[in-house]
């Protein structure tokens, strides 16, 4: 039996997500000045190695957090692996190049696609040490927890593959 | 005549599509960085890239202060009567420092000969410009300094070139290929209704569509056509025509050119000698990731040639189109 939306939403995760998310956008304008029109655009993220899915919307600085799977309107999808889509957002990665060798799919409105890609490049964040700053005292240990979960990650890869 | 200045290592000019793969550029070893606005002027007006005025000046000034140059890309075509877009990007261009101008039109560079005359200025690619009597007209009416050369010429064509042009020359090492004659190919213009030469994109992405199967495979579309399908695995390309699979005579495959990225770094000691001035890298549609990756091979490939050491010739493939290279017309064996 299919599951309602709001059944595939992942409520407890999303305060979390949300506060990560607007302390990067509001470290970095320049991603939602480069965004332009697109930054209207809902973009999905499929981490291929984890139980979720987000939707992102800068214009409105929302993001939602959902099971993987779930049935969620978007404009454009972006689907790879955790550590990639990771890089891909630090620039630490080129985006073609990975499209070249299939680590990472699109699908939908590639202009927008195009654009989060360009404007994720020239910001020059790091994901990991601005979200574990959104949280004062807890960054130590959160640290900390990146770097079982980064040690983890394989494992962690193989229980969710599909 | 304009003089040739002659380098005992080539420029090395890099690509940028953000102030961000800029510094990483100049940071990397680029002597050069080439750019452009964020708008119809350059070849590579693709969503969220390039730079604004403001940027511009700032990137201009993050290269001087570490020695390194910016050319600023105004190398599109503008349709008659509306010049004032290119015009003005010229301008600025001049306003935010750069130490060249690359054009293709010829409106456009008569239009900087006479309102900027201290500024250098390049022929872009886009003009197709690879005969002596096409290359002497741009020096001699423009002032042209250097003519970048398109990417179908063999080394020996190149530097017959080289004896017979009062300009210097600058090559493709690296990075994406047309087999079309550059700035001329409406390819794109048929399914999309925009082309590079015009509007500064091939296939715009506005117009590109992928479709995930449920065997793995991909389909890419181009307005409303499929022109490609990769199985689960394959590496892919670019959604251009060029590149397009297609059914033909009774079979399907590329009939125009397979997915790939030129590689020359095999053939440096013959460019070397073929009197070049600059190697160029494409790729300002690329991440920064790249642009270091290939910028700091090419700084290293230089440095062991100088010293006489084996080049590294397979580095880059990670970074190649359809996950292989080629010398391309470099290293021609057809006719």
């Amino acid at each position: 039996m299919a599951m309602k939306k709001d059944q595939q939403r992942l409520t407890f995760f999303e305060p979390v997500v949300r506060r990560v998310f607007r302390t990067i956008l509001d470290a970095h304008p320049e991603i939602t000045d480069r965004l332009g029109d697109y930054a209207a655009s809902r973009i999905r993220i499929d981490v291929r190695d984890a139980p979720f899915c987000m939707v992102l919307q800068v214009a409105k600085r929302e993001i939602g957090v959902y099971r993987r799977g779930a049935k969620v309107k978007s404009d454009a999808q972006i689907s790879g692996s955790f550590m990639t889509l990771l890089k891909l957002a630090e620039g630490g990665d080129d985006g073609d190049s990975l499209f070249f060798n299939r680590d990472i799919e699109i699908s939908g409105d590639t202009e927008a696609v195009v654009a989060l890609r360009n404007a994720l490049d020239d910001s020059d964040i790091d994901i990991i040490r601005e979200s574990l700053a959104a949280f004062g005292v807890l960054a130590l240990p959160l640290r900390i927890g990146y770097r079982v979960f980064q040690d983890m990650q394989p494992i962690v890869a193989g229980m969710f593959a599909p | 005549m304009t003089k040739k200045q002659h380098r005992k290592t080539p420029e090395l000019v890099c690509p940028a599509g953000t102030p961000s793969a800029l510094r990483v550029a100049v940071d990397a070893g680029a002597d050069v960085v080439y750019c452009g606005f964020r708008d119809e002027t350059n070849a590579r007006n693709f969503p969220g890239l390039n730079f604004s005025r403001k940027e511009m000046s700032e990137a201009t000034e993050y290269a001087h202060k570490k020695n390194a140059h910016v050319y600023v890309t105004v190398n599109t075509f503008p349709q008659a009567g509306k010049t004032d877009l290119w015009r003005k990007a010229v301008n600025d261009a001049v306003d935010c420092g750069a130490d060249a101008l690359i054009v293709a039109d010829m409106g456009i560079a008569a239009y900087a000969a006479k309102t900027h005359p201290k500024t250098r200025l390049h022929l872009s690619v886009q003009a197709s410009a690879s005969n002596p009597d096409a290359i002497k007209y741009y020096c001699d009416t423009f002032n042209v300094k250097r003519v970048v050369l398109p990417r179908v010429l063999s080394i020996p064509e190149i530097t017959a070139l080289n004896d017979e042009i009062p300009c210097e020359t600058e090559v493709f090492v690296f990075g994406g290929l047309c087999v079309m004659a550059e700035g001329r190919c409406l390819l794109s213009s048929y399914a999309t209704g925009k082309s590079p030469n015009m509007n500064g994109v091939c296939s715009p992405a506005g117009d590109v569509r992928y479709a995930q199967g449920k065997d793995g495979s991909m389909d890419s579309k181009l307005g409303v056509f499929t022109i490609n399908r990769f199985a689960e695995g394959e590496p892919t390309g670019y959604p251009t025509i060029c590149k397009g699979r297609f059914k033909c005579g009774g079979d399907t495959g590329y009939i125009f050119e397979e997915p790939t990225s030129l590689d020359a770094i095999s053939m440096m000691p013959e460019l070397l000698q073929s009197g070049v001035t600059a190697f160029k890298i494409e790729g300002r549609q690329r991440g920064k990731a790249y642009t270091e990756a290939v910028v700091k091979a090419f700084r290293k490939a230089l440095s062991d040639y100088a010293r006489g050491w084996p080049l590294k010739t397979d580095a880059l493939i990670a970074l190649a189109e359809g996950g292989q290279s080629t010398e391309g017309a470099y290293k021609k064996t057809w006719r």
